[in-house]
């Protein structure tokens, strides 16, 4: 049809004023990223974070509800460990791997295509504000956070709650939910702001994926060549640490000797001198800000709230570099 | 906002970057209707534009789009501006139908809404079925009618254009200017066209801006621009030159050199007759006297200093 063949027609329709574009960035965000390899990561996450956990439930859980008996005997312990709260703080140390994972995977390219594209002078041309745009990429960046790391808890608590739904039990568990959900926002705050503000300085998706592998790996890697955690580190260290009880002479030395230990065999903790240096891990400082959240105690020679600074320090500082980034595009372009 | 009131005002609107002022002191009103704002690259057309789409904040000055102040109210100057930027600007992974509607929904439409008004708004600037594949693989000329597309698609009271006909063929150059007639004068838009090609200016707008070094170096309908310009001749020969320039101002010309000639520009209808008067006068050996076609940044430099050359 040759042009204005059509004609012009004007809009009648409604406007809104007010509403969120924030929210209509993420779920555009969201649609783009609807890959078949995106949705294969969740369910493998899902898969190799829970199914140990949901084996657990299973396994305590099926005899009674399908054969009306408890589990008794050897398997008690199982019972005891699926109800305890530190389950669930551990199963989100564990999908804080693949929350980092999913969010490099979806988030690196967000600006970075956008600036590559000029998408930026797309979006800043129309009514949406920076912030529109900065809350709108990092909500598309937790979303996948949030789906990786919060839903599987939150299904795992509703189950366990099906067969063990006691006051006593929700009054062992209440700080479950909060805290999850309190971790899974601290979580897509720092996945959001370090993979966009890695993304900011980057021109392209590939880069950008690859830096955030880098930077993460190079950070983990010196984190335990300076304080091996306990999978790093030998089993003499441990069995050193076990001989320095039987050698204590005083309740004090007794004392100092089962922090030791209680710090060498902790996934956190490390038999180091050097234990300070766990921080400097993004994973092992999350996990430990999500033993805070939790109410669980982080070894005590994890070094005090560096690593809440840390992971809060590193997400804000990159949150401004993205905001320095789109405010230069807008001068730029 | 009434018809008579301009479209957009600026009082004294300064804006530097560093050492740099990309505009110096600007003060002129809009009027409705189709306006070119002209000027070569660097002039403070795109900075005016992004000030006036409130993404740039001015140093100094005050101003109004539509009757909004876009410092203070940015997103609410925005909503009511359609803005084709000059560059590449599209979302990677979306079609251009999806562009379009997207644009819609940034700019408040519902969502299905802005779907049946992306289709209305891409028939209308002549895109058909590519509209379903991927703006990645569009050439340059779509993308064009995309980004215009996507300006129109909330049906704004008023378009920013900048080089709407950058990397056109002759044809679809054609067509996109006769669309921006179109807008001005059958569906009442107000248009402002930011080009430093003349001919765009001269086949669309009504009214001119002449941009030259961050500011206003004239303004007025096309037929007083028009008016003011002076016939211009590259001018060739040998002999001394300091003479003949003196001579050509004597009568009333201007004189420039460029590399191999001399551009003179007379007073309008009076011919080559003051050239070879001058010529003679200061005993310069003329060989050629040739029109020359007046670039945009002569007509600038005439317009802003009164003389010669650029």
């Amino acid at each position: 049809m040759p042009i204005l063949e059509q004609g012009y027609e004007p809009y009648r329709g409604p406007v809104r004023t007010g509403g969120s574009r924030a929210l209509s960035i993420a779920v555009n965000a969201l649609r783009r990223n609807r890959r078949w390899w995106v949705i294969a990561l969740l369910l493998l996450s899902w898969l190799f974070g829970s199914v140990k956990e949901y084996f657990m439930v299973f396994v305590c859980y099926a005899p009674s509800a399908f054969f009306r008996q408890a589990p008794g005997g050897d398997a008690a312990w199982l019972t005891a460990l699926a109800n305890h709260p530190n389950f669930y703080s551990d199963m989100m140390a564990t999908q804080t791997f693949w929350a980092i994972v999913m969010g490099a995977l979806v988030g690196a390219g967000e600006i970075a295509e956008d600036l590559r594209t000029g998408a930026l002078v797309f979006y800043l041309g129309r009514p949406v504000t920076r912030l529109d745009y900065v809350l709108g990429k990092a909500l598309a960046v937790s979303v996948p956070v949030v789906l990786v790391t919060v839903l599987p808890v939150a299904v795992l608590f509703a189950a366990q709650a099906l067969f063990e739904g006691t006051w006593t039990w929700f009054g062992d568990h209440a700080r479950v939910l909060p805290a999850a959900a309190a971790y899974g926002l601290l979580l897509s705050f720092f996945v959001s702001g370090f993979v966009l503000g890695v993304s900011a300085v980057a021109r392209r998706r590939r880069w950008a994926t690859v830096s955030i592998v880098a930077v993460l790996l190079s950070l983990g890697l010196v984190a335990a060549v300076l304080a091996p955690s306990r999978e790093w580190t030998s089993h003499r260290e441990q069995r050193e640490a076990r001989d320095r009880i039987l050698d204590a002479k005083t309740p004090e030395e007794r004392k100092a000797a089962y922090q030791r230990l209680s710090d060498a065999v902790d996934p956190l903790g490390s038999p180091s001198a050097r234990a300070e240096w766990r921080a400097l891990s993004p994973s092992a400082s999350l996990a430990a800000a999500g033993r805070d959240l939790f109410g669980r105690p982080v070894p005590s020679n994890f070094p005090g709230i560096r690593h809440w600074i840390l992971v809060l320090g590193a997400a804000a500082g990159l949150f401004g570099v993205l905001w320095r980034r789109v405010r230069a595009v807008e001068i730029v372009a | 906002m009434g018809t008579g009131e301009p479209v957009v005002s600026l009082r004294e609107v300064t804006r530097t970057f560093g050492r740099v002022t990309a505009l110096d002191g600007v003060t002129l009103d809009l009027p409705p209707g189709a306006v070119g704002l002209l000027g070569p690259n660097g002039a403070g057309k795109s900075t005016m534009l992004k000030v006036l789409l409130g993404l740039l904040l001015p140093t100094k000055g005050s101003l109004r789009v539509l009757g909004v102040d876009p410092v203070a109210d940015p997103v609410g100057a925005r909503r009511r501006v359609g803005y084709m930027p000059e560059v590449d600007s599209y979302v990677p992974g979306l079609t251009g139908v999806e562009s379009v509607s997207f644009a819609g929904v940034l700019s408040g439409l519902p969502r299905a809404a802005a779907m049946q008004r992306a289709h209305t708004v891409l028939n209308y600037v002549g895109l058909e079925e590519i509209r379903y594949r991927k703006i990645e693989e569009y050439s340059t000329g779509t993308r064009q009618r995309v980004r215009l597309a996507q300006a129109l698609v909330h049906d704004p009271d008023l378009l920013f254009l900048d080089e709407p006909t950058n990397g056109l063929d002759p044809d679809g150059r054609e067509e996109i200017l006769g669309v921006i007639r179109d807008l001005a004068t059958r569906h009442g838009k107000r248009v402002v066209l930011c080009s430093h090609l003349l001919r765009d200016v001269e086949r669309t707008c009504d009214f001119v801006i002449l941009l030259y070094q961050g500011r206003v170096a004239r303004q007025g309908t096309m037929a007083e621009i028009r008016t003011a310009r002076k016939d211009w001749y590259r001018v060739t020969g040998r002999g001394p030159l300091e003479p003949l320039e003196e001579a050509l101002r004597a009568a009333g010309c201007t004189a420039a050199r460029h590399p191999g000639f001399l551009l003179v520009g007379v007073p309008e209808g009076t011919g080559t007759a003051s050239v070879f008067r001058a010529a003679l006068r200061s005993a310069f050996d003329l060989r050629s006297v040739a029109p020359d076609e007046a670039s945009l940044e002569d007509a600038f430099v005439e317009a802003v200093t009164g003389d010669g050359g650029p």
